[in-house]
């Protein structure tokens, strides 16, 4: 419970930092990537900090590089 | 400015209260058939001898018939011709309107009026007490001259002009601060200071609009670059050789009336560990005491934040007898290492900030009741180890060897910052702090250029001057960083060998 | 815009980065007593890679890595194989971070929550990404004189412990286990080296770029070709791999008469700059890779939701250590080559034959 709290008060942290230039400048492609990635961030420390099993990206290295591994 | 005299001097006396300071001298010129003629003066800012003798005098004088025909028949430059003919006067400018008028006599200018004239004519006869030149009481040496500036700009700017006699030394002054209006003076030597900083300077100084202009400081928070910074980025010093030194270097010296401290821009890093007494004594003495500067940096800084993660987090790096009297000595002690810390350092900080205000006699029984009997009696009572007292001893020792005030501030506040890192993540949240810190530092710029260098980036030519103190006849050029211009500062130099 | 010098530097820190501590375990446990010569057979053809990716660029003055590979490729697959690129460069990000918690939760910190050492080390490679390269090379510039001195004092404070005997006997199961040490330290950092082709461009003097990038690798690799020597020599073969951290131990051994002991801090404090030069790096290509595949004017912007992304990753991307041991022993050569090998050869090919 307090880590989500915890992790949604560090982005909008973030959002305070970074929009207010973000939109001074008007980058609309910079806003939307920022945004994706943000949104992305805290879902999945949300996802983390609530104990769920994440596949790590390793996992599809292995699957691609498996059959040349002995 | 109106025509009639008596109308002037009562606007005069309006616009600035009909204060009583106000001296108003009338008389007839020429004799009873004569122009009437005013001199208006402050009595606290002038001179007042000098008015008498040189101002009075001449134009009380019997044997001036030519010259009251000459004025009685041309009306409105009766005042030109009194400048021409009657007044032995180094510094005459002639005013038209009220304001140039009143700024005069508030500087301490003498206002010469005339019945029948529009213009009338400023004196200058600037007087008034002054602080004489004494020893500077900030930066002492043990070498060197003891001149230190005073609060009256002509005084020190003669004082940098002694040292200079150059004639490329070049003077800008500007009138700063809508009520004190006050002078500013920016000094540079024309071919070696760098255009775009003596440019960015007086750009900045240009642009200040404020009330009233009390310190030096005033200025230098004004001016410095925009960027979120405990770190000093303008330097200051009472010490009229540190400001030749500067200007030989290629800096811009800002001079301010009312102030002993001028100003010297860029200003960078190992500048501040740098001390005028460097360059007098030996090359070899100055370096190891350049490089003993660094070390108290480090302890000022680092000292109690290692303490605390040491007893903390690490004691296993400490030798085994060390641990145990430590431990021994921590066994009664209340608090955890952090606090003890704490407390220790906030009482060292009250005793500095009351060391500052007290008068000189009662400063030396508030040191020594501070150090010995508090430090010692806490001990005693068990609220601090005495390994603390030791460390946060030497900690304010090492600070006070840092040459420049500007720089031990960040340096006080910060170690706090590294006392909380140290109580939380230990050795590791010092070094992560360092990493930070240095970042920081890395980042700052002085008037364009980088704060750090000549450490980063490396200019190698520099670094003869920054960590060591090469000797005189090695030290060839000029540190690239204040000047890119006219860089070679000497020819090499035969070191003389003795004869065989 | 840097300094030629300091890329050299910034090179040296990188190929030391991480693999200080991991690198001679990870000779040693195939190679055992033959682990040096595996290291100089790998600086080798480290060294040849990295004249490949000089060659690439050398052809593209002043433009990135993600930038002439949208040019040679096309923008669809330009964007494609730009967006491999920035995984390389972030799951590299990743896993320095994560070796870096690994090693002080599991040797100097056992209490501490590796969350806490990400967090903390987190916040200084975002200032610094944040800062700008320039920054970067800046803080590198003053770092890097400490890193050597206090190398040559750890050495130092070894050589009395040495004994050449251990070296004995060579090449004894002959060259195979040699090379086969090998194979994973060309993976593990010299196929990493490609990601500088991110900064490179930076570089004010292209021609002292070159230069520098090969210098700095050498020096990186005779550093970790020294420590690896030392650990044999020091600890001997068999504990070199049964170590995880062979580099530490050897720190721990240090004693000189009853004073100086547990100074393995020394050592710690290399690690941490040499690993934060590396991470900070790393986390800057990965930041600059992905605005520069999305085309965006500024890479600022991303850092802290970037920050976010790599904390997260981070704890999730290994289960545990002997995961990722495995994983670097086996698969990540294979990664890395793919990435660091074939497809800079491959960006060149086309490049050169449509010149």
């Amino acid at each position: 419970m307090w880590s989500v709290l915890l992790i949604l008060a560090v982005g909008m942290a973030i959002i305070m930092i970074d929009v207010p230039t973000l939109r001074r400048n008007k980058s609309r492609k910079e806003l939307w990537a920022f945004s994706v990635l943000l949104i992305g961030g805290v879902a999945l420390n949300i996802v983390v900090g609530l104990g769920v099993e994440v596949p790590s990206p390793l996992e599809l290295i292995k699957i691609i590089y498996g059959p040349i591994v002995r | 400015m109106a025509n009639d005299l008596r109308d002037n001097i009562q606007k005069i006396k309006q616009s600035l209260g009909n204060s009583p300071d106000i001296v108003v001298r009338e008389w007839l010129f020429g004799g009873p058939n004569g122009v009437g003629t005013a001199i208006i003066y402050i009595s606290g800012l002038v001179d007042t001898k000098f008015i008498n003798q040189f101002i009075m005098e001449p134009l009380m004088s019997h044997d001036l018939d030519e010259h009251f025909k000459a004025i009685r028949s041309q009306n409105e430059n009766g005042v030109d011709l009194l400048k021409q003919l009657l007044l032995p006067v180094g510094e005459i400018q002639e005013a038209v309107n009220l304001n140039t008028i009143l700024t005069g006599i508030l500087s301490g200018d003498t206002a010469l009026l005339c019945q029948g004239s529009e213009h009338g004519l400023l004196i200058g006869s600037r007087g008034g007490e002054d602080r004489a030149i004494q020893e500077p009481s900030t930066q002492p040496v043990i070498r060197g001259p003891k001149e230190g500036f005073t609060e009256n700009i002509d005084t020190n700017i003669a004082l940098i002009r002694r040292k200079i006699k150059d004639h490329n030394l070049w003077l800008e002054n500007f009138n700063v601060g809508q009520v004190t209006k006050t002078v500013v003076s920016m000094m540079y030597v024309n071919g070696i200071a760098l255009d775009k900083v003596v440019k960015e300077v007086r750009d900045r100084i240009k642009r200040i609009q404020i009330d009233g202009i009390l310190e030096s400081g005033y200025i230098e928070e004004l001016i410095q670059d925009k960027t979120f910074t405990l770190f000093p980025t303008i330097f200051n010093t009472e010490r009229p050789d540190v400001i030749a030194a500067g200007l030989l270097e290629g800096r811009v010296a800002i001079i301010v009336d009312g102030t002993p401290f001028v100003l010297l821009v860029p200003a960078l890093f190992p500048q501040f560990f740098q001390s005028a007494e460097d360059y007098y004594q030996r090359s070899d003495i100055s370096t190891l005491v350049r490089l003993l500067r660094y070390l108290a940096l480090v302890i000022a800084l680092l000292a109690p934040p290692l303490y605390i993660a040491i007893t903390t987090f690490h004691h296993e790096m400490l030798p085994p007898q060390l641990l145990i009297s430590l431990s021994a000595q921590r066994e009664g002690i209340p608090f955890p290492a952090f606090i003890e810390a704490l407390l220790m350092e906030v009482t060292f900080e009250l005793l500095r900030e009351a060391g500052v205000r007290m008068p000189k006699a009662v400063g030396q029984a508030i040191s020594i009741v501070g150090a010995l009997v508090i430090g010692q009696a806490a001990v005693q009572a068990g609220i601090v180890s005495a390994a603390m007292v030791i460390v946060v001893s030497i900690t304010a020792i090492a600070s006070f060897i840092i040459p420049s005030y500007n720089m031990g501030i960040p340096i006080r506040i910060l170690r706090f910052g590294f006392m909380i890192l140290a109580a939380t993540f230990g050795l590791f949240g010092i070094l992560a702090g360092l990493i930070g810190i240095v970042q920081h530092l890395c980042h700052l710029r002085s008037f364009g250029i980088p704060y750090m260098s000549p450490y980063a980036p490396v200019l190698a030519a520099d670094k003869k001057d920054a960590m060591v103190r090469t000797p005189w006849w090695a030290m060839t050029s000029r540190p690239r960083t204040a000047s890119r211009k006219n860089t070679i500062r000497e020819k090499s130099q035969p070191s003389p060998k003795p004869e065989t | 815009m840097i300094e030629a010098s300091q890329f050299k530097k910034m090179v040296s820190l990188f190929v030391i980065g991480t693999s200080l501590i991991l690198l001679p375990s990870m000779l040693a446990s195939k190679a055992k007593q033959d682990a040096w010569i595996s290291s100089i057979v790998g600086m080798i053809v480290g060294l040849v890679l990295v004249g490949i990716y000089y060659a690439l660029g050398r052809l593209f003055p002043g433009k990135t890595l993600v930038e002439y590979s949208k040019e040679i490729l096309g923008k669809w697959l330009g964007t494609i194989v730009s967006f491999l690129w920035f995984t390389y460069a972030f799951i590299l990000t990743v896993l320095v971070l994560r070796n870096l918690g690994d090693f002080l939760t599991s040797s100097m910190f056992p209490e501490t929550p590796i969350q806490a050492i990400h967090i903390v080390y987190l916040c200084i490679v975002v200032i610094g990404v944040r800062y700008g390269i320039s920054n970067i090379a800046r803080t590198v510039d003053i770092f890097f004189p400490l890193v050597i001195i206090l190398l040559i004092v750890f050495v130092s404070l070894l050589l009395h412990d040495i004994e050449f005997d251990r070296l004995q006997p060579m090449l004894a199961k002959g060259i195979q286990p040699v090379l086969q040490a090998a194979y994973p330290y060309i993976g593990f950092p010299f196929a990493e080296l490609v990601l500088l082709l991110m900064i490179y461009p930076k570089v004010k003097r292209t021609k002292e770029a070159g230069k520098s990038l090969l210098t700095g690798t050498l020096f990186g690799g005779l550093v970790l070709f020294v420590i690896t020597l030392l650990s044999l020599l020091v600890l001997g073969a068999e504990n070199t791999a049964s170590e995880l951290y062979p580099s530490f131990r050897l720190a721990k051994k240090i004693q000189i008469g009853e004073f100086i002991q547990r100074v393995e801090v020394i050592m710690a404090v290399i690690w941490f700059i040499t690993i934060f030069v590396k991470l900070v790096i790393c986390f800057y290509i990965s930041v600059q890779s992905l605005s520069q595949t999305l085309n965006l004017p500024d890479y600022r912007s991303l850092v802290l939701p970037l920050g976010m992304i790599l904390y997260a990753v981070a704890y999730f991307i290994v289960p545990n250590i002997s995961y990722l041991i495995s994983f670097d022993a086996k698969v990540w050569p294979l990664y890395a080559l793919t990435i660091g090998l074939v497809l800079p050869l491959l960006l060149l090919g086309v490049a050169i034959i449509k010149k």
